[in-house]
């Protein structure tokens, strides 16, 4: 056996077979060399084994523990507290948003939380898709304007407030608009008051308990009386002659009325602004309506119902600015879109007598809603003789070029006085 | 994973922990030659061995798989610290602060001393074959499956350490 082997065999004797050892013994019997390395490698196993052991500190468990099983255990609470948190966190956003719109509910310009409360008029202004409902907000943030601006006077508030109304009385430098007095000075208005009724847009300072008009802006003047029309009868049955004909030209003499009704909005003498969008007749509006006369009779002409109610308290914070605001859109007051042919959410009255079966398209160009015809007449629209009772929906003059009665209750825009007629016409 | 499977692999850590804490703690001092270091490393390769364990399949050589994580624990630390062939004296536990060999420090360094140092100097893969062979007391065929090599060339790896231990012990001595 070479000694090459045998020292392959010794350094692993623990493992050989009593055969092997026996030639082993053999060999190193005979080979000195591997006799002594025989001695060596089992010196070597006795010093290896006689190494002092050390002893994990007390802490390694403690710490594989924590790195191990425990950490797992966490990770796990974690995750699921995470969740937990997410959820929490959402919720808590929620109820902040929900606490600071609640808070602001109360507010009054100046306060804090006022410009919360106005922003989320206008986010549910711009959500609110029914027109009708739309309507019905629009006259709530009106009639909530007008709260705010008499809590403000009664806590002797210094603080500029913006309103809509209708002129009460005007007399010694102090108007009256829907029950708030307003002190005018020639910086605010020029001229001659408006008559009584008039629709207007008021920005003024409030301090000491009063109010300083800053500008005055006339929104609509007030309806005149109206006219009983012998052939408003609702009772009274249509004829079909009197229908429009398809034909019809544009310029054509209304038919339904022997002569034309005085607009209920004339346009103001001592308006500084003509507003914009004058003489742009909107379906239902701007055109006699045999029915609206009759309904009209007897009505005052600034009527106290609030939807449709024209001159409402701005719902924007920019609000006695001239500019494009919603009213110039057409939107607040429903009445642009509308097709004349195309019966409102309003129930239409009884119809004139000339008024053709219900729904009936008229084919009248001068109706298409948004287009500025001034030398449009006024016809009896077939179908949009919904003519709701407020003023300003009987027809006036085609040349008349006062404040668009169809438009939106103003906002921002003296174009927007019409709103007088607004919500209700065109429908 | 279940929390049944879960808790299955942790009733078995625990108990590969409780059986082997102090086998593997002793494997690596002897390996690295410093304690806080060598539980440092089987902290580590406990840690491992946790996360390796749902792994680990069925009927598994979980000893020779747990050396066999210390092992390459070892290795890498020994790889990171350029301590491949030697280590510096000044780091290995009970032996002589002093670098310097003389008739002095001959007779000053203890038995057990003399052996670390030359396990210090042995080669890495030397030195696992050696301390697993004759200090842990495997055999060549678990050694073999602790370094996935075959038990012939366990068998030659433990021939070769025993002759330059022989070589270097003598020397220290």
């Amino acid at each position: 056996m070479r000694c090459q082997e045998i020292r392959k065999q010794i350094a692993i004797y623990r493992e050989l077979d009593a055969t092997t050892q026996e030639r082993l013994q053999e060999h190193l019997a005979a080979c000195s060399s591997c006799a002594m390395a025989w001695q060596a490698y089992q010196r070597q196993d006795q010093l290896l084994s006689r190494l002092p052991a050390v002893s994990p500190s007390p802490n390694l468990a403690a710490a594989m523990r924590s790195r191990t099983v425990e950490r797992r255990a966490r990770t796990s609470r974690y995750s699921s507290w995470g969740w937990a948190g997410a959820a929490l966190a959402v919720a808590l956003v929620v109820v902040a948003i929900g606490g600071t719109l609640g808070a602001s509910a109360d507010t009054l310009p100046g306060d804090v939380l006022y410009p919360v409360k106005r922003g989320a008029e206008q986010v549910r202004l711009a959500i609110t898709l029914d027109v009708s409902a739309r309507e019905l907000y629009q006259s709530q943030l009106a009639e909530m304007r007008r709260e705010e601006v008499s809590e403000v006077i009664s806590q002797h508030r210094r603080v500029r407030v913006e309103f809509q109304g209708h002129l009460q009385t005007a007399a010694a430098g102090v108007w009256t608009v829907d029950g708030l007095a307003v002190g005018v000075t020639g910086g605010a208005w020029s001229g001659e008051a408006p008559p009584q009724g008039s629709a207007v847009a008021v920005s003024a300072q409030a301090a000491d308990g009063r109010l300083v008009a800053r500008e005055v802006r006339l929104l609509a003047l007030p309806a005149p009386a109206p006219e009983a029309s012998p052939t408003a009868s609702p009772s009274s049955t249509p004829s079909p002659t009197a229908s429009p004909s398809p034909t019809a030209s544009p310029t054509s003499a209304p038919s339904s009325t022997p002569t034309p009704t005085p607009s209920p909005w004339r346009r103001p003498a001592g308006a500084t602004e003509r507003p914009r969008g004058t003489g742009a007749p909107s379906p239902g509006a701007g055109q006699p309506s045999p029915t609206a006369t009759a309904k009209r009779g007897g009505q005052p002409s600034a009527t106290s119902t609030p939807r449709g109610q024209g001159p409402q308290p701005s719902a924007t914070p920019g609000a006695g600015k001239p500019g494009p605001g919603p009213s110039s859109t057409g939107t607040p007051g429903g009445v642009g879109p509308h097709p004349p042919g195309t019966p409102g959410p309003e129930a239409p009255g009884p119809r004139e007598s000339d008024t053709p079966a219900p729904g009936g398209p008229g084919p009248q160009p001068s109706a298409e809603p948004g287009h500025d015809v001034p030398t449009q007449q006024p016809q009896a629209t077939p179908g949009s003789g919904i003519t709701p009772p407020r003023p300003g929906s009987t027809g006036e003059p085609p040349s008349a070029p006062g404040p668009n009665p169809t438009r939106t209750p103003g906002r921002n825009s003296p174009n927007g006085g019409g709103g007088a007629s607004g919500p209700s016409t065109g429908h | 994973m279940t929390s049944d499977q879960q808790a299955e692999i942790d009733a078995i850590f625990e108990e590969l922990f409780r059986d082997y804490q102090q086998p593997i703690l002793n494997y690596l001092y002897r390996l690295v030659g410093d304690s806080a270091r060598a539980e440092e490393l089987a902290q580590e390769a406990f840690v491992k061995a946790y996360r390796a364990l749902p792994r680990l399949p069925n009927g598994a050589n979980r000893r020779a798989w747990l050396y066999r994580i210390a092992t390459n624990t070892g290795y890498d630390h020994l790889r990171r610290r350029r301590l491949i062939r030697w280590l510096p004296l000044q780091e290995s536990d009970g032996l002589s602060q002093s670098s310097s060999r003389g008739d002095d420090l001959q007779d000053v360094l203890s038995e057990e001393d003399a052996v670390q140092r030359t396990l210090a100097q042995l080669a890495p893969n030397y030195r696992v074959a050696l301390i697993l062979y004759s200090v842990q007391g495997y055999s060549t065929k678990e050694i073999a499956e602790i370094l996935r090599i075959s038990q012939g060339a366990v068998k030659t790896r433990l021939c070769r350490a025993r002759e330059r231990f022989r070589q270097l012990y003598g020397e220290e001595r």
